[in-house]
């Protein structure tokens, strides 16, 4: 699991910004916020434009590095370094903990493309370090994770070739995706542990399209071909009830063998032309995360409820607090209803500030929070205030 | 198939907290049935069982002796609640209407000018 992570000089976050999951206070209620002594239920307020939706890309960003599609790092959203910041690199550190190791990667990079430089540590000792600026590499303790057979000068050659010949000059490739995949490893290595978890994060962001961008790509989406088969389609009605939305969906056979969608009344009306916001929301969570039935590592739900009814918002954090216990869950939302101690505690409830700063509630009242609080009315009349 | 059963939340209730069995057996079944078009469930009437002093430092005990100049939002169902049957806990939200019914008991031992001006603050916020 992610223990810490910590990201500066990228998009508004010019300082340094993170997020600790071990802080955890002694409050005795709410323990299923907790996983394994981490914070794995997390729900982060702030003011508009203060980085919630930037965080979670960060936090997101050893996916580029690891595992997504090279295409993909060419295609990404906004500017990527700090405007205010006369540094020309941003810096990521993740601290994970698989059993009882701890694995540090860290990197830098000058662009969405560049790397500068990364990092690798296990239980404090360096395994390697590359610092491709300067071209200096030390790879001086493969051994600690049984890769001391790796061809470290075949990937030094191919990343010069690629410096001289390709045209993606720029883009280099990380040594520690070279390295998992270029060496066979023992299925309880630590690396492949990264790489399950780093391979189940994901991030959702509220849905700001339309029902019919929606309808349009249900084509190629394997989810709507699922639901020809009627226990899935049982089973989103199921969800939509239970999560607040009292509907009946039906299937029907269009004359040219194609199958539309519709709630079903007395007269079939067209599902995705008839859709309202709130349960487009619902059933684009359902169809990227609860139909797939796979286990996440990590999600980051950014502003998850924007469309929903404050009882549907705790039924879905409810729903995932149960379904997923093992994952860390990090929500985003302006839902004040939902900080309470009722379903979630004050080391688990953070504030993000206009200036970056992430800070749980515990740390910012010098008052001790309580089971019977009131966090939402604290925090609306201003308790809080000073770290908003 | 997953589970999406979720808890049923109740709401739209009236909570009546009264001292003791007596006010809930005989005095309030009987003005329920004089006055049936009062909307108050015989369950949603919580026999505290012991005076209104009691409940001040049950309240004090949760939110700290300066609960009532600090201006806390007191949270009356959860702190019984959580007293008397924990493993249910009940919460001010879940209420449009809290009623409190208590004996003045100024010979209580624990009487205090003080604490009787911080109940009358605790009545004016349920």
């Amino acid at each position: 699991m992610l223990k810490r992570f910590t990201v500066k000089n990228y998009k508004n976050f010019k300082d340094s910004i993170c997020i600790d999951f071990e802080k955890i206070a002694g409050y005795q209620y709410n323990k299923d916020c907790l996983t394994d002594d981490l914070l794995s239920k997390i729900l982060i307020y702030g003011r508009n434009a203060t980085g919630k939706t930037n965080l979670g890309r960060a936090l997101l960003d050893i996916r580029f590095m690891l595992i997504q599609n090279f295409f993909y790092m060419n295609h990404r959203e906004g500017v990527f370094l700090n405007a205010d910041s006369t540094e020309d690199f941003a810096t990521f550190s993740y601290a994970f903990q698989f059993d009882r190791k701890e694995l540090i990667y860290q990197y830098t990079r000058f662009s969405d493309f560049e790397l500068r430089d990364e990092k690798l540590m296990i239980d404090g000792a360096l395994i390697f370090q590359c610092d491709f600026a300067k071209k200096s590499y030390d790879f001086c303790n493969l051994e600690g994770i049984y890769a001391e057979t790796a061809n470290v000068e075949r990937y030094l050659e191919a990343l010069q070739k690629r410096r001289e010949e390709d045209e993606m000059a720029e883009f280099i490739l990380p040594f520690l995706r070279w390295l998992i995949n270029n060496i066979a490893l023992e299925n309880d290595s630590i690396l492949l542990r990264l790489t399950d978890y780093v391979r189940k994060m994901q991030m959702i962001t509220a849905n700001n399209g339309n029902a019919m961008t929606f309808y349009l790509s249900r084509v190629q989406d394997s989810f709507f071909k699922s639901l020809e088969k009627e226990k899935n389609l049982d089973d989103l009605e199921e969800f939509l009830n239970q999560m607040g939305v009292a509907c009946k969906l039906k299937l029907k056979e269009m004359p040219d063998g194609q199958k539309e969608l519709y709630f079903a009344h007395k007269k079939l009306v067209p599902f995705f032309e008839n859709i309202s916001s709130g349960t487009l929301a619902l059933v684009n969570l359902y169809r990227q995360i609860v139909s797939k039935g796979w286990d996440i590592s990590l999600l980051y739900l950014d502003e998850f409820d924007a469309f929903y009814h404050y009882e549907m918002a705790k039924n879905v954090v409810q729903y995932f607090k149960k379904r997923y216990p093992r994952c860390q869950l990090i929500m985003t939302s302006h839902n004040t209803n939902l900080m309470t101690t009722r379903q979630m505690r004050p080391d688990c409830l953070f504030i993000l500030s206009t200036s970056g700063k992430l800070t749980s509630l515990c740390d910012a009242t010098s008052r001790e929070l309580r089971e019977g609080h009131n966090l939402e009315k604290m925090y609306i009349s201003g308790e809080f205030a000073s770290y908003e | 198939m997953n589970n999406y059963q979720q808890e049923e939340r109740q709401r739209r209730q009236n909570l009546l907290i009264v001292e003791g069995n007596h006010e809930k057996d005989r005095l309030f079944w009987l003005i329920f049935r004089c006055f049936p078009e009062i909307d108050i469930n015989v369950d949603d009437i919580w026999i505290y069982g012991t005076n209104i002093y009691l409940l001040y430092e049950d309240i004090q005990k949760e939110y700290g002796d300066t609960w009532a100049e600090s201006g806390d939002d007191i949270d009356l169902p959860f702190v019984i609640s959580r007293k008397q049957h924990s493993a249910y806990l009940r919460y001010k939200e879940d209420f449009t209407n809290i009623i409190l019914i208590f004996d003045y008991e100024r010979h209580d031992g624990n009487f205090s000018e003080e604490n009787s001006k911080d109940a009358k603050i605790l009545c004016g916020r349920s």
